[in-house]
């Protein structure tokens, strides 16, 4: 098996996802604004061209496949629950295996699981039972059992509503 | 990453480039696919590009992006990166651009996303084999300049 061969260039958005407005200070107005003088349409200001990108805050390596781990553990923690209502605040631990050709990830502390035919397809299986049950346990017209009580108990231990 | 808060991934998108601009710092995403044609393989992908957007990130992270063949789940590339959030009220950003990624063989690929050792996200991509072009498959060339 090969690998990549050049490094990938990598910026982390430290400030990209800040919307952050001071970027803007040390532009260069080549002309003004306003267009009332001139009566022209309006030039936006040009940007310096020394400006560059943030300093970089990340670090990247490119491992070979042999010294990399099986991308089908026998273990999985899980953090993707895919719903926007809903944070993952401790991983999952799952545990996977292979029955007839299809793979099986099983949460054993709540007894749930998911299959699919690959472990990706039996994740998103998994996400989206645990994200219906997680609804439904927590609905104002639910009344679970001593059973299902116990469930939402773990589950609260897990995931918790997004607040923000 | 042992006190981060686990990410939640909003998008993960396949391209061909992310250009980030100078100033506003604003993604551009170039030729977003998930489906690509090779006259033959293994291939070799000049550019490409995986765009990654976190809610809930902070803190310190080793981000684990692992390229997978699906039909018996082999891993053909993995690529760590250490990062650090410092602004969690904020959605972050995780640009990658990579040269000559290779694909052994046609079929289903997947690109998937960790932190740490927490599963975090994956897209897919396939590679086909397209046919060769009538003529022998010369591949275009630039017209030569003429005086």
């Amino acid at each position: 098996m090969a690998t990549a061969v050049a490094s990938p260039v990598v910026n982390s958005a430290i400030l990209s996802g800040s919307g952050r407005s001071d970027l803007f200070q040390d532009l260069q107005i080549d002309q003004p604004l306003s267009s009332k003088a001139s009566g022209m349409a309006i030039v936006l200001p040009r940007q310096k061209r020394d400006q560059g990108y943030p300093e970089p805050n990340v670090r990247v390596e490119i491992l070979l496949p042999a010294y990399a781990p099986n991308p089908r553990p026998a273990k999985v923690l899980f953090g993707g629950l895919q719903d926007p209502d809903l944070q993952v605040i401790r991983p999952i631990p799952l545990d996977v295996c292979v029955e007839e050709s299809a793979v099986v990830v099983s949460w054993a502390e709540a007894d749930e699981f998911g299959t699919g035919e690959n472990l990706s397809c039996a994740l998103d299986d998994f996400s989206h039972a645990v994200r219906e049950l997680y609804h439904h346990l927590h609905a104002s017209d639910t009344t679970p059992g001593a059973d299902l009580l116990r469930v939402k108990q773990i589950l609260g231990k897990y995931i918790e509503p997004r607040t923000k | 990453m042992a006190d981060a808060p686990i990410p939640s991934v909003v998008a993960m998108l396949v391209c061909d480039q992310v250009i980030a601009e100078q100033g506003t710092n604003k993604k551009s995403l170039i030729g977003v696919f998930e489906v690509f044609n090779a006259f033959g393989f293994p291939v070799f992908i000049p550019r490409i590009a995986i765009y990654v957007k976190l809610a809930d990130a902070f803190g310190k992270y080793r981000f684990k992006l692992r390229l997978v063949r699906l039909k018996n789940e082999s891993l053909v590339a993995e690529i760590n990166v250490e990062a650090e959030v410092k602004d969690s009220a904020h959605y972050t950003e995780l640009m990658l651009n990579m040269g000559n990624l290779p694909f052994p063989e046609a079929g289903k690929y997947e690109f998937q996303l960790y932190a740490g050792d927490v599963y975090l996200h994956r897209v897919t991509v396939q590679a086909l084999l397209a046919p060769l072009p009538p003529g022998g498959g010369q591949l275009w060339q630039p017209p030569s300049h003429h005086q």
